[in-house]
């Protein structure tokens, strides 16, 4: 959720905005009608076959998730403008125990990605939850909610064990950390300060730009995973994919090595999922788990709402759980 | 990323996603149920991003700013590289622009194991009607009823397929007949071949083809077992053809 800003310059215009601007509308209207003069001109310049398929896995990944992310932002639109922020706060059980499963079940209901809870369990602890179950929730959330798992069930047609197996996954996940934070963690290192909310906006105003704003981050991301699916399938040797595919500790080390670094959104993870045919249906059940409790932006998003000793603290140990649970679940259920 | 390239953006997604909803482009990427989603999510992208654009026209304050300016404090790093991220947006839409990705075809499969897909559990009924002296069937139902199907429906029939030319690594196999499959989208596209023995010579690879010919049982096969070589095809006849709207079964 994007609706934050310190409250001094919330609704201004930014004064230092000028200086740095590059005249980019330009540079975009001057690319997309490039591309159109020059085709017939650039005809047979794209005929590589390896090209071309690589192209079309990349393509066909970004158009097929382009409509869960927009049902996505638009999910996290409405709850920016709809949702009073203290509602959340005011109906969790005050006790850890109780409270931190109550609170990663509660994600169901919250439709939206990783890059919205986030903020969301900053806002949350601001406004008095318990930081253990605002991190329940913040983990659960943006893995277990219907637009999520309908995406999932889209991607894997015919396996609803997937889809079933991710549920319990991400939520098992949620509580173990949850409740590990709980137990070991210690509250003092988070800055809540940092949280503040835009004030002042219309309800159709912060739902539209609550969903521009993460559509576009969202999308960025999601297409820099549709470029590595695409070059893993075209690029890499199928020997290479065949080996690390087969090795069961391998896939999984791989698997959750790339959806730290890849950061997609949990509305398009399953979808790239779909592309690594070469691995196993645990070791991508751990790239889905993983995805959206750990990656690289979330890592940066968290340092951002509650400190960069938490992130640092927090992120490790959530890792671990998610690569843990996933496996021991895909070994059950899958 | 300033605010009116942030609506110009959308617009452009949007008017990408709406064209792809109501042509057959977007068939060579996802199964044809996708369109109307497609359709629907790139006239919401066309709306929010006409209002970013007038909005950032008529001068009005940017509620959210993607330089990270006001939100610098609140989201670190993330807003330092949002907009960064943003113009990557740009990609499938150049991609679309200047290479029009072509559906999957013989080098993709190329890439893949000629190895059949494993049984389905189900039952096979009985065969369509034969037209104009030939049962039409699509590639993935004869390789399925040829490998699978114990009381070998296919025996003696002769059968009208059509699908793209691959090269076969095997001896006395002029070339494979292919068609790709989609579980979800083309990412995870897998090729279903058929082997067709001819002495004709082998059109090129990716020559869309309608051919007609007989099931030619494999000795070391029996229907029902596992299989890892395709099926073969005695091969009667065979004519080019366009390559079709829907290149995916």
């Amino acid at each position: 959720m994007t609706v934050e800003a310190p409250e001094l310059q919330a609704g201004q215009p930014g004064p230092t905005q000028k200086t740095r601007e590059l005249p980019t509308l330009e540079i975009l209207a001057l690319l997309l009608v490039a591309a159109v003069l020059l085709r017939p001109a650039m005809a047979g310049f794209f005929d590589n076959p390896a090209l071309q398929m690589w192209s079309t896995i990349f393509v066909s990944i970004t158009v097929q998730a382009l409509p869960f992310l927009v049902l996505g932002v638009t999910v996290s639109g409405a709850i920016a403008a709809f949702v009073p922020p203290g509602w959340l706060a005011k109906h969790l059980p005050k006790r850890s125990i109780l409270a931190v499963p109550t609170a990663g079940l509660a994600g169901v209901a919250l439709p939206g990605c990783e890059c919205g809870s986030v903020p969301i369990a900053g806002r949350l602890t601001a406004r008095g939850a318990s930081p253990a179950a605002a991190f329940a929730f913040m983990l659960s959330a943006p893995a277990i909610n219907p637009v999520v798992l309908v995406a999932t069930a889209v991607a894997f047609p015919g396996r609803p064990d997937v889809v079933a197996a991710r549920f319990v996954a991400s939520l098992l996940t949620a509580i173990v950390v949850g409740l590990l934070w709980s137990k070991f963690g210690s509250d003092r290192i988070l800055d809540l300060a940092r949280t503040r909310i835009i004030e002042g906006q219309s309800r159709w105003e912060s739902f539209s730009s609550t969903a521009r704003h993460d559509f576009l981050h969202a999308g960025g991301w999601l297409v820099l995973g549709g470029m590595t699916a695409a070059t893993l399938q075209v690029v890499v040797p199928r020997t290479v994919l065949d080996t690390i595919g087969g090795n069961e500790v391998l896939a999984v080390a791989a698997m959750a090595t790339l959806a730290v670094v890849l950061a997609i959104c949990s509305e398009a993870d399953a979808f790239v999922a779909v592309g690594l045919t070469q691995f196993s249906m645990t070791s991508r059940l751990v790239f889905l788990v993983v995805g959206p409790v750990v990656d690289i932006k979330l890592v940066a998003l968290q340092a951002g709402v509650f400190g960069r000793a938490f992130a640092l603290r927090f992120a490790p140990a959530a890792l671990v759980v998610a690569v843990a649970v996933a496996v021991v679940t895909g070994m059950v259920m899958l | 990323m300033d605010e009116r390239t942030q609506g110009a953006l959308l617009l452009a997604v949007g008017g990408i996603a709406v064209r792809l909803g109501v042509t057959d482009a977007a068939l060579a990427y996802v199964k044809p149920g996708m369109q109307p989603l497609l359709a629907v999510a790139g006239v919401f992208l066309v709306i929010i991003g006409g209002l970013t654009v007038i909005r950032a026209f008529r001068g009005q304050p940017d509620p959210v700013d993607l330089h990270g300016h006001t939100s610098d404090e609140v989201l670190g790093h993330h807003a330092g590289h949002g907009p960064g991220v943003a113009w990557l947006l740009t990609l499938p839409l150049l991609a679309l622009l200047l290479i029009a990705p072509p559906p999957l075809g013989a080098f993709a499969a190329d890439r893949q194991s000629d190895r059949p897909p494993p049984a389905r559990e189900t039952a096979f009924g009985p065969l369509p009607a034969a037209e104009n002296g030939a049962v039409p069937l699509k590639v993935t139902e004869f390789v399925y009823r040829a490998l699978y199907d114990e009381s070998r429906s296919l025996e003696g029939q002769r059968v009208r397929l059509s699908g793209f030319v691959t090269n076969s690594q095997e001896d006395g196999v002029a070339f494979q007949l292919t068609r790709f499959v989609l579980a979800c989208c083309a990412a995870d596209g897998q090729a279903v071949n058929v082997a067709v023995r001819t002495d004709q010579p082998a059109p090129a690879p990716d020559t869309w083809l309608e051919i007609e010919g007989t099931w030619a049982p494999r000795e070391d096969h029996e229907p029902g077992e596992l299989s890892l070589e395709p099926p073969l095809l005695e091969l009667e006849s065979m004519r080019p053809i366009e390559a079709p709207a829907q290149p995916y079964e």
